[in-house]
């Protein structure tokens, strides 16, 4: 019953990992990174730079073997070939072929991906067309610019209708407009089901585009969930009068409190619990004129996460 | 791995150094033949010159199989470290391809250049031999398939140093390689002229360890004229002279040679596959 597989199949995650490490020379690259990316999400991989989020991929797709830990990718084991059949891949560091035409590497590609040989040079022309290479298709890669190669590279890793897409830094080298491109694609992707793994150092690009995120410090996962969730820490200022330190006691418990004549700060509270808040200080005599929440940005957070290091 | 055959032997195609060392050894047979015509001219009697043109050739094809030696030793040591420094085979093997098939595409896409080469080439060398002194070896297309096998060998070990070598170290590495092999070869028939057994176990054993010099000695048979071949026997002579073969190489030779291919493919297999990128 093909049907009932295929239902199984779009059921489990896209990526499974169970304590994934990796050392290279003794020294950790990746630490038990455990993690699951249902299928049909953009999920956002940041860190900063030499944080493993490349190794992190590199195992995923069999290019660096795991230390210890274990994962699924699309139901297969780490490691698996034929599974990379449905994965589309764009590398950090990657260069193709100068010597072949854009449109070589993408027919190469597909070869190698094994798509029927009659609809190769068809899916070349729209994934060019996809990234705005379409009128460079017949020039050597060899003459593009490092933006127009990571834009061909964009196009190898759609190439052939992957279910999920790896990118590894794939504005690097792009101008705003390349960047914009990108985001769009990214979206279109998930219109259409196909899963996005995403590594960036790039907070805004993730915020933008991204449902979940995992962060990474020095290897290690130091958050994880969705952005709106993550994000929901968030801070409250409340202009009142009558507030005293006495008005204040027991209320540590909503957050950290910081009062400046009559501005009251409450960081670190949840969203939901502003309202919860504003009752009590008033239940204790406090005249309340505004109360302003605000949502840090991925920035604020990622910065908060990196602040101890 | 088809498709990576296709696409090595398009890259060697257009590679400059291939351009380069295709014209040297079109150049040396250009010159082998202006050497062979003059010899003819010099030497009164047609058999007397024919003779003596044999031994030239055996000569001739040496520098001949050395050439392609290099030939085949420099286009496949920069087969596959420069495609992973740069980048390309990161996207490659993130396809459904194996690290086998990458391999095994690459040889085979060396190999069909390096055979094509070495016999077409191979056969003009002997070609302008005949034409130009008249002079036909005994079994020129056994003679071509030794020499085609020894390039192949080489292309082999070229192949798998460049899994872990900069193409410059591969390709010094399996030239060098080369030329030990063939003065193993030498030094063991020293080693039996000389009746010294220390030499002969020692030339023996590296002629294993690199068996183009053993495929050269059997080209060399095919190429010798049999009278010359006849004479070593009567002389008892056999095996000291390391520029004249007196027997061909036996079967489990050429069993040797063919496992030693399939060693040291499978080596390249597992270098790349220990790989992390
Ligand atoms: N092939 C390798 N050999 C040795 N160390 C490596 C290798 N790849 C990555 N590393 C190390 O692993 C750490 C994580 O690197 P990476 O995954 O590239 O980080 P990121 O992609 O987050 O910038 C770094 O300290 C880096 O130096
Ligand atoms: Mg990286």
């Amino acid at each position: 019953m093909p049907g009932t597989i295929g239902a199984a199949r779009r059921a489990e995650p896209a990526i499974l990992t169970e304590q994934l490490s990796k050392e290279y020379g003794g020294k950790a690259a990746l630490s038990d990174l455990t993690m699951t990316v249902p299928r049909g999400q953009v999920f956002g991989f940041l860190g900063p730079n030499g944080a493993g989020k490349t190794t992190a991929v590199k195992l995923l797709l069999g290019l660096a073997r795991p230390t210890a830990g274990e994962g699924l990718v699309l139901g297969e084991p780490l490691g698996d070939v034929a599974v990379r059949r449905r994965v589309g891949y764009l590398p950090e560091l990657f260069r193709y072929q100068d010597w072949l035409t854009a449109e070589e590497v993408l027919l190469a590609h597909g070869a190698l991906a094994a798509r029927p040989s009659a609809a190769r040079r068809g899916e070349a022309q729209a994934v060019l067309e996809v990234v705005g290479l379409a009128g460079r298709a017949r020039d050597r890669v060899g003459t593009f610019s490092k933006g127009m190669q990571q834009r061909l590279g964009l196009a190898v890793a759609l190439l052939g209708a992957p279910e999920l897409v790896v990118l590894d830094e794939p504005t690097s080298a792009l101008d705003p407009t390349g960047r914009h491109d990108v985001r769009e694609i990214i979206h279109d992707l998930k219109s259409r089901g196909v899963t996005v793994f995403l590594n960036s150092h790039l907070l805004g690009e993730v915020e933008q585009v991204c449902d979940h995120v995992a962060i990474l410090r020095a290897g290690r996962v130091v958050a994880q969930g969705s952005l709106d969730v993550l994000l929901s820490s968030t801070g409250v200022r409340i202009e009142a009068d009558g507030v005293t330190s006495g008005t204040l006691q027991g209320l540590e418990r909503f957050g950290e409190i910081f009062l400046r004549g009559t501005e009251l700060q409450v960081d670190g509270i949840r969203r939901q619990d502003i309202p919860a808040l504003v009752a009590e200080l008033v239940a204790r005599g406090a005249q309340v004129y505004a109360v302003e929440s605000r949502r840090p940005s991925l920035e604020e957070h990622f910065l908060g996460l990196m602040g101890g290091r | 791995m088809r498709a990576i055959a296709g696409l090595t032997l398009r890259e060697m195609l257009r590679r400059r150094a291939t351009l380069t060392l295709a014209i040297a050894v079109l150049a040396f047979i250009a010159l082998s033949g202006w050497a062979f015509h003059a010899l003819v001219h010099s030497y009164g009697p047609a058999g007397e010159a024919r003779l003596y043109a044999s031994e030239q050739l055996v000569f001739v094809m040496l520098v001949f199989s050395g050439m392609l030696a290099l030939t085949a030793s420099f286009l496949s040591a920069s087969a596959i470290s420069p495609e992973l420094e740069s980048g390309v085979a990161i996207s490659l093997l993130a396809r459904p391809l194996t690290r086998s098939g990458y391999v095994l595409g690459k040889w085979l896409g060396l190999a069909a250049l390096v055979a094509c080469f070495s016999l077409l080439s191979g056969a003009l060398e002997l070609l302008v031999a005949f034409w130009s002194a008249g002079f036909v070896p005994p079994d020129p297309l056994a003679a071509l398939a030794a020499l085609g096998a020894q390039a192949l060998v080489l292309m082999t070990l070229g192949l798998w140093l460049s899994t872990r070598l900069s193409s410059i170290t591969a390709a010094i590495l399996s030239v060098a390689l080369f030329f030990l092999a063939w003065m193993a070869g030498v030094g063991g028939a020293l080693g039996v002229a000389l009746h010294n057994s220390t030499l002969q176990v020692a030339g023996a054993v590296s002629q294993l360890a690199v068996p183009t010099n053993g495929l050269w000695q059997a080209a060399e048979y095919y190429l010798e004229p049999p009278s010359v071949v006849a004479i070593l026997h009567l002389k008892g002579i056999v095996g000291a002279d390391p520029f004249v073969a007196a027997s061909p190489e036996p079967t489990a030779f050429y069993i040797w040679c063919a496992l030693w291919v399939a060693g040291v493919a499978g080596a390249a297999v597992w270098s790349l596959r220990r790989r992390d990128f």
